[in-house]
């Protein structure tokens, strides 16, 4: 009893000491409140954000990863969003565009094989070769394209947003941005009682008015330009703050020339950027006090949401869900040598944990979205490991064997995982394409279609560890093998029927939005794969083709055509259901469907060979 | 090869031959009406030898019905749905869809000036190259080449004798056709390309080109009665009117993500009396009069609206199909379910 409270409690504190480490150190490396900076409100990507999350997008697009190191020090996305647009110079010097391919390395100049990452001054020496090779790239079609021709042309790709970045509030280089804006007030104010009168000749101007006249010119290009490429937009609708229509501020201060009067955000942005500038914290922190309590006296709940999303940022509850299974995934492999009992019950509970966890990001998602949980790829996979955890706690709950909490820990871990890599593509809630635009449908066909996978991996994990418990080891007995038997029987049974009706409500979605019922599109072809398969397995246990082991050896190969459905359709980019083309991933779905037939094949060996059946 | 010759072949077909030789064919694989047939009484007769209709198996008796049923729909939607579209600009007002993968040789009757006259000839008629004769023209056609798909150019010096009948008259005499390999693809348009003389009386009056590349009409004069000849695509008429008064392209704020398309339609049905304004957008179809017009493609910088038209007469068996295998698998799993936790609580 002792033993035991001393590991659970071990595990607590393991728990909670991953919980507490995992959790960013908070922003503020200097005394400006960069974490109120970055709960502002923006419009980035056609959706209303902090700027917390526009600059994890951005620099995760350009660099892999949501913070960045510079000198040793760690520098919060916000962080860097901030001095590239205050001190634009200073952040052109931060290491931020990953180079992984050695043939661009080289063509750059980066001998050093341990350098990773270039800063934007490194680059600008080879603007002009980059140019020239993407001018080249341009004329080949996507898929014709080699491996250094795509990094080139992600490189300049990411050039581009960084350039669009940075000039999208004030054009880089100003550097007292409260002058810039007043004196191009003052300046027009003094031309004025001019502009009206149109009588006027550039000739009869007096010197000084020339010079006005000027200045306002080019302030107005700048801003002209600043309107054109930014990214960011961060001035609400005056009219109607809920309306998303927000303005740039490039067109924020042009619109001066119109109403004679600037939108109240644009002095307050000004100034607090000349704070960073100048380093006067606390002109910082109030000017940032003043944007936010602007927006939350004009519409409190997309300051709400924006704080949600900054908490949901910070938390980054997956990540944590990820580490938390594969702590599990670890206890579970020491618990077959040493202290079975209390580890797996330690496992047990701790799988609760993460599980809870991973629901709460997953609910986050969805309140923060307004959305059912899957609409992309992305969520599809998050969605995944949720249910297959899901499903393995019920298991576990009959079954009481420990199994189903072991297959539950790596299913959530390698979905999460992937999940992880399709989060580097950008924004993971991204608007909905217009035939996908319907709440109705997403939470029911969607859902129920990715129940529908999540039970089928279930199924094929478990004639995984079938398989390979069976071969390597003696501790599977006959009566183990009925209960996994009957473990994946049901979960079988589960999967036809969810894939089944997740693919009849998809046929019926098709039908009420292209007019036919089926198309043969290669996503819906994947789904009906799905569905005969379980059918298969069903009727062939019942006519007696396959018993225990042909079973397990079915649900593996719906391990295959699971993954095939679920990514291989988007590999092939062919199809009304295809997001985009993924090389990388092509290789993992590669690699996982010659991995589960060699389980396949494995499972095949005479039994006489298995380990289980040698101890008789 | 594309998705809809695809279907075509495999799916909406008895056999499936295999072109051993030019012209011989082979039916080497059974196509999906004969496979659905088949797949049909295979069911049937599951039901019959495993006494799927007593008490106890009702679930599945339901789940099988149901598939039975889908077999039924599928193989009257692969017999009676037609799919057209309607390509309509803005302020434009039609009373027609067309089907852009089949083509007609359209002969129109302007003499009588409330209705116009049209007989059409069927591109599978054409195709077969022989004398078309109707009751009502007073001539015949012969079809003396009929190409599946062509390059047409206009005619100069360099170009040599072709082995393609002379053309005499219209147009076509000024263009050199050039015969191509079909294509298979989804979205290539196949210029089919035909020659045909017309013979009033036993008489040649010429020879025509007709092509899916003239897009205009050609006035032929027979027997002091003037007729248009167009091929183009096939046309289905409908009783009603319909006017596109705005087509709307909406994409998010900062992005080039849609965010919605939507067509405003004014109908005017003349017979029913209905005249009223439709918004046609994404989920969102008009189902009227057995058709279904459901917002498909646009183009000319978001001036012209491309809906896709269906007239399905068995669209309803899916949804009562799978209503009914839906509810035989809830049934076994659910009682699966219940068998279980019974025999977990003892």
């Amino acid at each position: 009893m002792k033993n035991k409270l001393i590991i659970i409690s071990i595990l607590f504190m393991l728990g909670y000491f991953l919980l507490y480490r995992i959790s960013p150190s908070d922003m503020s490396s200097s005394s400006l409140n960069v974490k109120k900076f970055a709960t502002i409100p923006v419009l980035h990507n056609g959706r209303l954000k902090p700027i917390d999350s526009a600059a994890r997008n951005s620099l995760t697009l350009i660099q892999g990863k949501q913070t960045l190191k510079y000198n040793g020090v760690k520098i919060s996305a916000s962080e860097w969003l901030l001095t590239l647009w205050s001190q634009s110079e200073k952040a052109d010097a931060f290491p931020v565009f990953l180079i992984n391919n050695p043939e661009v390395q080289m063509l750059l100049g980066m001998f050093d094989l341990k350098k990773k990452t270039v800063s934007y001054n490194e680059l600008v020496p080879h603007f002009e070769t980059i140019t020239n090779q993407t001018n080249t790239i341009q004329k080949i079609e996507d898929q014709l394209r080699s491996p250094f021709q795509k990094e080139v042309f992600s490189l300049y790709q990411r050039i581009m947003l960084y350039h669009r970045l940075k000039n999208s509030f004030f054009v880089e280089g100003t550097h007292s941005f409260y002058q810039t804006v007043s004196s191009f007030e003052k300046n027009i104010q003094e031309m004025r009682s001019f502009v009206k009168e149109t009588n006027h000749k550039f000739e009869d101007l007096t010197e000084k008015q020339k010079q006005i006249l000027v200045s306002i010119d080019t302030t107005i290009q700048q801003f002209n330009y600043v309107d054109q490429i930014n990214i960011v937009k961060p001035l609400p609708s005056l009219d109607d703050p809920m309306n998303d229509h927000w303005n740039s501020m490039g067109a924020g201060i042009t619109n001066y020339l119109d109403n004679y009067s600037f939108h109240p955000l644009i002095n307050l942005f000004a100034k607090s950027l000349d704070a960073v500038n100048h380093n006067q914290p606390e002109l910082f922190n109030k000017s940032i006090e003043r944007i936010l309590a602007y927006h939350e006296l004009r519409a409190p709940r997309v300051t709400r949401f924006a704080k949600g999303e900054l908490l949901f940022n910070e938390v980054q509850f997956f990540m944590k869900s990820i580490i938390l299974y594969f702590c599990i995934f670890l206890l579970l492999c020491i618990s077959w040598l040493r202290w079975p009992a209390h580890l797996t019950k330690a496992g047990f509970y701790l799988l609760l944990i993460a599980f809870g966890i991973h629901t709460m990001g997953l609910l986050f998602r969805i309140i923060l979205q307004g959305r059912p949980p899957v609409t992309n790829l992305y969520s599809s996979a998050i969605f995944i490991g949720w249910v297959s955890v899901g499903l393995g706690i019920i298991l576990e709950r009959y079954y009481k064997n420990k199994i189903a909490v072991f297959l539950s820990a790596v299913l959530g871990f390698i979905t999460l995982i992937i999940a992880h890599n399709l989060s580097l593509s950008g924004d993971t809630m991204e608007m909905m394409q217009a035939v996908l635009d319907s709440n109705f449908w997403l939470s029911t066909h969607v859902v129920t279609v990715t129940i529908g996978y999540s039970s089928t991996y279930v199924a094929g994990f478990i004639g995984l560890f079938y398989v390979f418990r069976g071969l390597l080891s003696s501790s599977l007995t006959q009566n183990d093998q009925k209960e996994l038997y009957r473990m994946a029987y049901g979960i079988v049974c589960f999967s036809l029927l969810f894939s089944f009706v997740g693919t009849i409500l998809g046929g019926i979605w098709a039908d009420q939005s292209w007019g036919r019922f089926w198309g043969w599109d290669p996503k819906e072809n994947g789904a009906l794969m799905i569905v005969l398969w379980n059918a298969i397995i069903l009727h062939a246990r019942l006519s007696g083709i396959i018993r225990i082991r042909g079973f397990m050896l079915c649900a593996i190969f719906g391990n295959i055509l699971t993954s095939f459905s679920w990514f291989g359709v988007n590999i092939l980019g062919v199809g009304l259901h295809s997001y985009g083309f993924m090389d990388k991933a092509f290789f993992w779905l590669l690699l996982f469907i010659v991995t589960q037939f060699v389980a396949i094949s494995l499972g095949l060996i005479s039994k006489k060979y298995w380990k289980s059946e040698l101890i008789k | 090869m594309g998705i809809y010759l695809t279907q075509k072949k495999f799916f909406q077909s008895f056999l499936i031959f295999w072109e051993a030789y030019p012209n011989m064919m082979i039916p080497v694989f059974p196509g999906g009406r004969l496979l659905g047939i088949i797949l049909f009484f295979n069911l049937l007769s599951v039901v019959y030898t495993n006494k799927l209709y007593t008490k106890k198996k009702w679930g599945l008796l339901l789940v099988h019905l149901g598939i039975m049923t889908f077999f039924i729909g599928g193989g009257l939607t692969s017999f009676y749905a037609i799919e057209s579209q309607l390509s309509i600009e803005e302020g434009e007002t039609k009373n027609f869809t067309e089907d852009f993968r089949k083509l007609e040789l359209a002969i129109i009757d302007r003499t009588n000036p409330d209705l116009d006259t049209v007989i059409s000839i069927p591109q599978s008629m054409l195709k077969k190259q022989n004398v078309i004769s109707y009751p009502e023209i007073p001539f015949n056609i012969v079809i003396k080449s009929y190409l599946d798909n062509a390059e047409l150019s206009s005619k100069t010096s360099n170009h040599s004798i072709q082995e393609l009948p002379q053309v005499t008259h219209g147009i076509g005499a000024e263009i050199f056709v050039k015969s191509k390999a079909e294509f298979v693809q989804d979205n290539f348009v196949n210029f089919v390309t035909v020659h045909a003389e017309i013979l009033s009386n036993n008489k040649s009056l010429g020879t025509w080109l007709f092509s899916r590349a003239i897009e205009q009409t050609q006035l032929i004069e027979i027997e002091n009665k003037r007729y248009e000849f167009i091929l183009r695509p096939v046309r289905y008429y409908t009783s009603y009117d319909l006017t596109l008064k705005d087509f709307r392209h909406d994409i998010y704020p900062g992005t080039d993500i849609p965010k919605n398309f939507s067509s405003l339609i004014h109908l005017n049905d003349p017979e029913k009396q209905e005249v009223r304004d439709v918004l046609i957008y994404m989920n969102h179809p008009l189902r009227y009069q057995g058709k279904t017009y459901y917002q498909a493609s646009f183009g000319k910088d978001d001036t012209l609206s491309i809906l896709q038209v269906v007239q399905n007469p068995a669209w309803l068996f899916p949804y009562l199909a799978c209503s009914m295998v839906a509810a035989g698998l809830i049934f076994q799993f659910l009682s699966y379910l219940i068998r279980f936790s019974k025999k977990n609580n003892r």
